[in-house]
């Protein structure tokens, strides 16, 4: 019997899911579904992980953990080896601690999992996990079981090719995408969630696990590229026929989410308790921010020289972190989506980097440095708030993520181009991450019509086990939001702390490399969804 | 090692079986990933996870392998990999 059905939509924000669920001027009101789901259960916003980012933020979601227990800080990681700076690509051997799946699993609980990033290689569960993030070609070596790949083949129109990211499409530069390419770029995802929700409906009727959760991820994809064309104050009062069609295919995209969500919740039926979460909310970014550029201004930074090899003119297009003069440089960041900065700390005599007992006082006149860059006109700061990694990522894994991370003015994602101006604005806005998304819940024992006090995305991990029945595992940093739950509910059902999670098998990491194709394959992709200029 | 050798060969062979791709030729250690099996990165990014999840001794520093100085190589062969999991496997 289906107990708990999880709904992930990644990038969710109450500031465009209030417009899509009131009538609009013509009387339409784009997602009806969801509108009587609010009403008829609590709502609330879901403060993200401190750099409000997907794999950070669904991981601390799945885990009841902040990045700091967790260990997952973003797409990629550079791991500094022989004076080179390597990409490595994060997956989910990386994750330190239980994630929901398993603890519920190892309770006997069947569970299904769809479509959650760093989810692959896949772990062993007690029932069904398909990840996301994954090109089709590998989807069956990352299913689990690997059974449950040849059992979908057998679904009517079942294509992989749709389901899956799809890399060689989302090999393009943002730059270089025209108005046909944008509107196929929305267009593309209108598949991809129909075959997502195919699997989610097939699953859920045929093996009625104890806990499904399945996370579409079109809303985040489709406001990076088209959130001028959904955010009410920056919709053309007079739109071109292309931004009226693109505006039209965006709000068809959401009628059809609207529409899943309508029967999966009637599939898992009257007696499940249903919540639906973001792993962050989204806003829209009016400036570029080239901060490798600045620390470089500052002294902080030093550009490697051209060696005119064609793969050093491949990173110059897409600048990233390998132009940089190891020898020399001090503080630096490695990918946009991090919004951080890395000190380096010279280990040994010798080696390039500070003196580690220089490391607080550098970074104390780094922060200073940072701080001081500011709008000439209005004399506002660029960068809204600094916080070093004991403030933002305490915890074991603590060593591996940035020493400071910056959060925007704008809340955008910073570049890393060696291009001048430091900050240009943008030609017109773009999409970008905000740090509160959503959380909802409706269904027995959930109280309704209510707007709760916001919660954490850590929180999400303990609703779900409390809504399984389960203890809360004391060591999650989570808790249970008792406000969301009716009186009697909670007399039923008190919430109950138990044993800590388990210890998993992986947990720790030696780099795992990329090429400088992979990796620059990797970088176009995030150029995709705005991680980058 | 031949143990290696066919674990990897066998491993490619099940990794490619549904790319709708054909082999003139059955795979060998003189098999180039990118010219021959037509990999593009994150193949290579996904076997590189599937061969260190198949060997289960974590990971194998496949760095090693993929640059040479600071240049990242452009191709692979079946036998660079067998040979290079052989060496740390010992």
């Amino acid at each position: 019997m289906i107990r708990t059905l999880f709904i992930g939509l990644d990038g969710a924000t109450f500031t465009l899911l209030d417009v899509l669920t009131q009538p609009a001027s013509d009387g339409e009101i784009v997602m009806p579904f969801l509108r009587s789901f609010i009403a008829g259960g609590t709502r609330a916003v879901l403060r993200s992980t401190p750099n409000p980012l997907t794999p950070p933020a669904w991981v601390s979601l799945m885990t009841g953990r902040w990045p700091g227990q967790h260990g997952v800080f973003d797409f990629l990681r550079v791991a500094e080896q022989n004076g080179e700076g390597f990409t490595t690509l994060y997956d989910a051997r990386d994750i330190r601690v239980e994630t929901i799946w398993a603890i519920a699993s190892r309770q006997q609980q069947r569970v299904a999992a769809l479509n959650f990033p760093i989810t692959a290689p896949p772990r062993p569960v007690n029932g069904f996990l398909l990840p996301g993030f994954v090109p089709w070609k590998h989807l069956r070596r990352n299913s689990y079981p690997e059974s449950l790949y040849e059992r979908l083949k057998a679904l009517d129109g079942f294509n992989p090719k749709e389901l899956a990211w799809d890399f060689e499409r989302e090999n393009q530069s943002l730059d270089d995408l025209s108005e046909t390419e944008c509107e196929a770029w929305v267009g593309y995802h209108l598949p991809r969630e129909e075959q997502w929700f195919r699997v989610a409906r097939h699953l859920l009727a045929s093996e009625q696990p104890d806990l499904m959760a399945v996370m579409f991820d079109g809303t985040d994809k489709i406001q990076h590229q088209a959130w001028r064309f959904l955010e009410s104050a920056l919709v053309s009062s007079d739109p071109s026929p292309w931004e009226r069609r693109m505006r039209a295919l965006c709000l068809r995209y959401f009628r059809q989410l609207d529409q899943y969500l309508e029967q999966l919740v009637a599939l898992a039926g009257p007696k499940a308790q249903v919540f639906m979460a973001s792993d962050h909310g989204f806003t829209h970014s009016t400036e570029v921010v080239r901060i490798n550029r600045y620390l470089y201004e500052k002294g902080y930074l030093y550009w490697k020289s051209s060696d005119g090899s064609e793969q050093f003119t491949r990173r110059e297009a897409s600048a990233f972190f390998t132009h940089l003069d190891w020898k020399k440089t001090l503080a630096y960041c490695h990918t946009p989506s991090s919004n951080g900065i890395t000190i380096r700390i010279a280990r040994h005599p010798g080696e390039p980097g500070i003196a580690a007992a220089d490391y607080p006082a550098f970074r104390a006149r780094l922060i200073g440095d940072l701080e001081t860059l500011c709008d000439p006109h209005s004399g506002e700061r660029i960068i809204r708030a600094i916080r070093t990694r004991e403030e933002a990522f305490p915890g074991p894994a603590m060593h591996q993520a940035p020493d400071l991370l910056l959060t925007l003015r704008d809340f955008g994602f910073v570049s890393i181009k060696n291009l001048e101006p430091v900050v240009l604005p943008r030609p017109y806005p773009v999409g970008t991450h905000h740090p509160e998304g959503i959380f909802l819940a409706a269904g027995p024992g959930i109280v309704a019509g209510q707007r709760g006090e916001p919660c954490d995305i850590v929180d999400v991990a303990a609703t779900l086990l409390y809504s399984l029945g389960l203890e809360i595992p004391e060591d999650l940093e989570g808790r249970t939001p008792e406000a969301f739950f009716t009186a009697e509910q909670r007399v039923a059902h008190p919430i109950r702390q138990g044993a800590p999670t388990l210890p998993v098998a992986d947990g720790t990491r030696q780099a795992v490399e990329a090429s400088a194709a992979e990796k620059a394959k990797i970088i176009e992709q995030l150029h995709m969804l705005g991680y980058m200029e | 090692m031949l143990r290696v050798e066919f674990s990897i060969i066998t491993l490619i062979e099940d990794l490619i079986r549904d790319w709708e791709i054909t082999l003139d030729e059955p795979i060998t250690l003189e098999t180039r990933l990118v010219a021959d099996l037509g990999f593009s990165s994150i193949d290579i990014v996904h076997t590189v996870v599937a061969i260190e999840e198949h060997f289960g001794r974590g990971r194998l520093g496949f760095e090693e392998l993929l640059m040479h100085g600071d240049q990242y190589v452009s191709d692979l062969t079946v036998g660079e990999l067998v040979a290079f999991v052989e060496r740390k496997l010992s």
